[in-house]
């Protein structure tokens, strides 16, 4: 693939088109498990060299607490759930109604949870937009620095490309103070079938 | 980090003069560091996967058949001889256990990669801190010619 198709405007409008679906889903199968209003932001778009993706989202040395899906299928790539760690014991009180802590097995399963509802309601949807061709791999937890949480995701989608279309979109919810992201990154080869079928 | 050369995914970095150069943040990924301490030169390559399979890349680092070898060229083009080079490696962890395209624990199969380049150029691994299901931070410093992990729940460690 050459750099132009990837830099093309258009590409990356679809990839916001689909992650726009991709999180109005995930956040009303959260809304509706934790009766909160679940808010998001329009999607940002990046194409960013593997290298730099962490620096889009902050510091590669942040604490962060992370789900992680991979999928498979008419497009394969990675989603992640990401939640700035110190921010996480309001969810918990939100959720529990007391403070937990993520080195809490209990904690932990929480937080894997509700990321498992966004990242397994968000490819879900991208499934039943393609005509239910994607299949989600079993989901994985982790609480780390936010660049080795990323590892697992870029090694899957970068095994062919050296730049990256990422889209994250910014979640946050009703009198909760938390920082969330969900992040989607398709492989450039897959995404670029896609635009193909799309006629673009 | 404040006057650390920051080495990204896929990036290969050599110093020739006094600082540090270190990899925030490695999960999976490998960190290979060289440093020869009479000349004072020191690099390091952030490596993601262990094998190119004869793909191109302009990230000559993503790989650790084509990172390990080129961080030893920059190396002895900085003047570093590779007889008197140290090299140590980190990184590797499986953090979320789950399996990577056809790679299975893609950190296992990226520590086997790196050893297996090491071998094959002749370099002999003098310290590693690899495995386990902690991310961590690795640096080199040039001026004492340290090797520092830090990781987010067990602390600092040299090897």
């Amino acid at each position: 693939m050459s750099k132009d198709d990837l830099s093309n405007p258009v590409i990356l409008d679809v990839l916001k088109e689909l992650a726009n679906i991709g999180t109005g889903h995930a956040v009303t199968a959260l809304s509706s498990m934790i009766g909160k209003f679940v808010g998001i932001t329009v999607p940002e778009v990046y194409l960013e060299s593997l290298g730099k993706v962490a620096n889009i989202l902050g510091d590669p040395a942040e604490e962060v607490a992370a789900v992680y899906v991979g999928y498979h299928g008419e497009l394969d790539g990675g989603a992640m759930v990401i939640f700035d760690a110190s921010s996480t014991h309001g969810l918990f009180q939100a959720l529990m109604g007391c403070d937990m802590d993520l080195s809490d097995p209990m904690g932990l399963s929480l937080i894997q949870e509700v990321g498992n509802i966004l990242v397994g309601s968000f490819v879900s949807a991208l499934a039943t937009f393609f005509g239910n061709t994607i299949l989600a791999e079993p989901p994985g937890v982790a609480v780390d620095m936010l660049g080795a949480v990323l590892n697992v995701l870029l090694a899957e989608v970068g095994q062919h490309a050296d730049r990256l279309i990422v889209a994250k979109t910014t979640i946050s919810i009703e009198d909760v103070n938390i920082r969330g992201w969900i992040v989607d990154i398709p492989t450039p080869e897959s995404f670029k079938r896609i635009t193909e079928k799309l006629g673009l | 980090m404040n006057g650390m050369l920051n080495v990204g995914i896929g990036e290969i970095a050599v110093l020739d003069k006094p600082g540090k150069i270190g990899a925030i943040g490695l999960g999976s990924c490998v960190a290979v560091a060289m440093y020869d301490p009479v000349a004072k030169v020191g690099g390091m390559v952030h490596v993601l996967l262990p094998d190119s399979r004869g793909q191109k890349t302009e990230l000559l680092g993503k790989f650790a058949n084509t990172g390990v070898p080129y961080l030893l060229k920059f190396m002895e083009q900085k003047g570093a001889r590779k007889d008197r080079i140290i090299v140590k490696i980190a990184g590797g962890a499986s953090l979320m256990n789950v399996s990577v395209g056809n790679f299975g624990d893609i950190g296992k199969r990226n520590i086997e990669a790196v050893k297996e380049q090491l071998n094959a150029l002749g370099l002999r691994l003098q310290g590693e801190d690899t495995g386990g299901n902690e991310g961590r931070t690795f640096i080199l410093d040039l001026t004492t010619g340290i090797f520092t992990v830090k990781t987010a729940r067990s602390g600092l460690r040299q090897i």
